[in-house]
């Protein structure tokens, strides 16, 4: 081709893929007909492209294991339906919130270990766990519960920073299971989770239950899934 | 990773899966119906999600993730497209959200720990299978293309979707993927060009 026409390019295809026919000119120009023909084959050898790229061989069980994990907690977290009264007070009186030219926000990233890039919202042990916060009360505490019991709670302390309005920490994730960041918040003091003190079965539950009565704010996102 | 070639043709197989979920989904049973979507659309969309992300840890993750969210979603499957098109535009909008996400964290994350580009599949050593030339130009030039683009060219010619069809994945209007599938068709031919391959 030598290029003295370039019409096919600049219009012709974009008609083409627009269902649309092309004018007189396309078909007595021998630059036009040449690219044509051209671009033909490059969408017959597109078209005819084989994969080459194939999922992990055990990525269904793993999809499996992922959908049994999501349901496991929601049949165990009926607490969920008696807190729903409180939960709905709690999101009224952060939408009301008289200094809320900030919204409370709980951000996560999983990095890999090897190659420091971002997963999805599942992990393995090793990644890391970016978790990223901004609040607009006093007081801000973060907390991660590993299948409901508490691995991490912390506001200024390493692993977490504060600067302003932004709580961040990175956490190592060293052991499989569900892990579940939540924000805590309160232009008061806050109180230690009582997990801390008392062993439950379920430490989040109760550490929720208790957040909420004493009126600090809560903050949840997405939980990973460590596998 | 492992690199093989599958002959499978991808368009006769899934009409059947399409009978069999629906009729699995009609009878109530999730787990039926997302076993044979999970056979019939598991290689396609790691390939679509491969093809957009360019990563394989990432691709694997969203990949799975996007399966978990059919599960979650068939109950609400509303017939008003094929499954395959619900599939797809599931795995459109979760790769979306984790190019995203990764754009966010490229903000944070210090220099040097930037994602690695992926490498040209064609030049791995474990692949000892016979391709064309052009069709191993092909492969490379498809990674030069910015996510959308390939994404939508993938959905087009090696999914076979309709401009209509890939509307409904993308929510994009079907004028402006044909524009961008028609800007990257010289794209990739100046790319084949300058590897040598003749199209």
């Amino acid at each position: 081709m030598t290029n003295s026409c370039s019409r096919f390019e600049a219009e012709g295809l974009e008609r083409l893929e627009r269902g649309e026919a092309l004018d007189g000119h396309f078909a007595q120009c021998a630059e036009c007909r040449s690219a044509a023909a051209a671009y033909d084959r490059l969408k017959t050898a597109l078209t005819r492209l084989q994969p080459v790229y194939l999922p992990p061989p055990d990525w269904e069980a793993r999809v499996w294991a992922l959908i049994r994990q999501r349901e496991a907690p929601r049949r165990s977290w009926r607490w969920a339906l008696g807190l729903a009264g409180p939960l709905a007070a709690a999101v009224l009186v952060i939408a009301v919130w008289p200094r809320a030219e900030v919204s409370p926000t709980l951000e996560v990233q999983v990095i890999e270990a090897a190659a420091q890039t971002v997963r999805g919202v599942t992990a393995k042990p090793g990644d890391t766990l970016r978790l990223r916060a901004t609040t607009p009360a006093r007081h801000a505490e973060l907390r991660l519960y590993r299948d409901g019991a508490l691995v991490l709670h912390c506001s200024t302390r390493a692993p977490c920073r504060r600067d302003g309005k932004v709580v961040s920490a990175d956490v190592r994730l060293t052991a499989v299971g569900r892990y579940q960041p939540v924000l805590v918040f309160s232009d008061s003091e806050i109180a230690p989770p009582p997990s801390l003190s008392a062993a439950t079965g379920d430490g989040m539950n109760a550490d929720m239950e208790a957040a909420l009565g004493q009126k600090m704010q809560v903050q949840t996102s997405t939980a990973v899934d460590v596998f | 990773m492992v690199f093989t070639v599958r002959t499978a043709d991808a368009a006769t197989a899934p009409s059947n899966a399409e009978q069999e979920a629906l009729k699995a989904l009609e009878a109530g049973d999730l787990r039926v119906a997302l076993t044979v979507l999970m056979r019939a659309y598991g290689d396609a969309v790691y390939q679509f999600c491969r093809r957009t992300l360019r990563e394989d840890a990432l691709a694997a993750d969203v990949h799975q993730q996007c399966f978990v969210q059919v599960y979650e979603d068939l109950p609400r499957y509303s017939k008003k497209s094929s499954l395959r098109t619900w599939v797809f535009g599931i795995a459109h909008h979760r790769c979306l959200d984790a190019l995203k996400a990764r754009r966010r964290l490229l903000t944070h994350v210090d220099a040097g720990s930037e994602i690695p580009e992926s490498e040209d599949p064609s030049a791995r050593p474990e692949e000892n299978l016979v391709r064309s030339s052009i069709e191993r130009a092909l492969h490379y030039c498809l990674q030069l293309l910015a996510p959308a683009t390939a994404a939508a060219v993938t959905l087009r010619f090696h999914e076979g979707f309709t401009y209509e069809q890939m509307a409904a994945i993308s929510g994009e209007k079907a004028g402006t993927l044909q524009a961008r599938v028609a800007r990257s068709l010289p794209v990739l031919k100046k790319c084949l060009e300058a590897r040598g391959g003749t199209p």
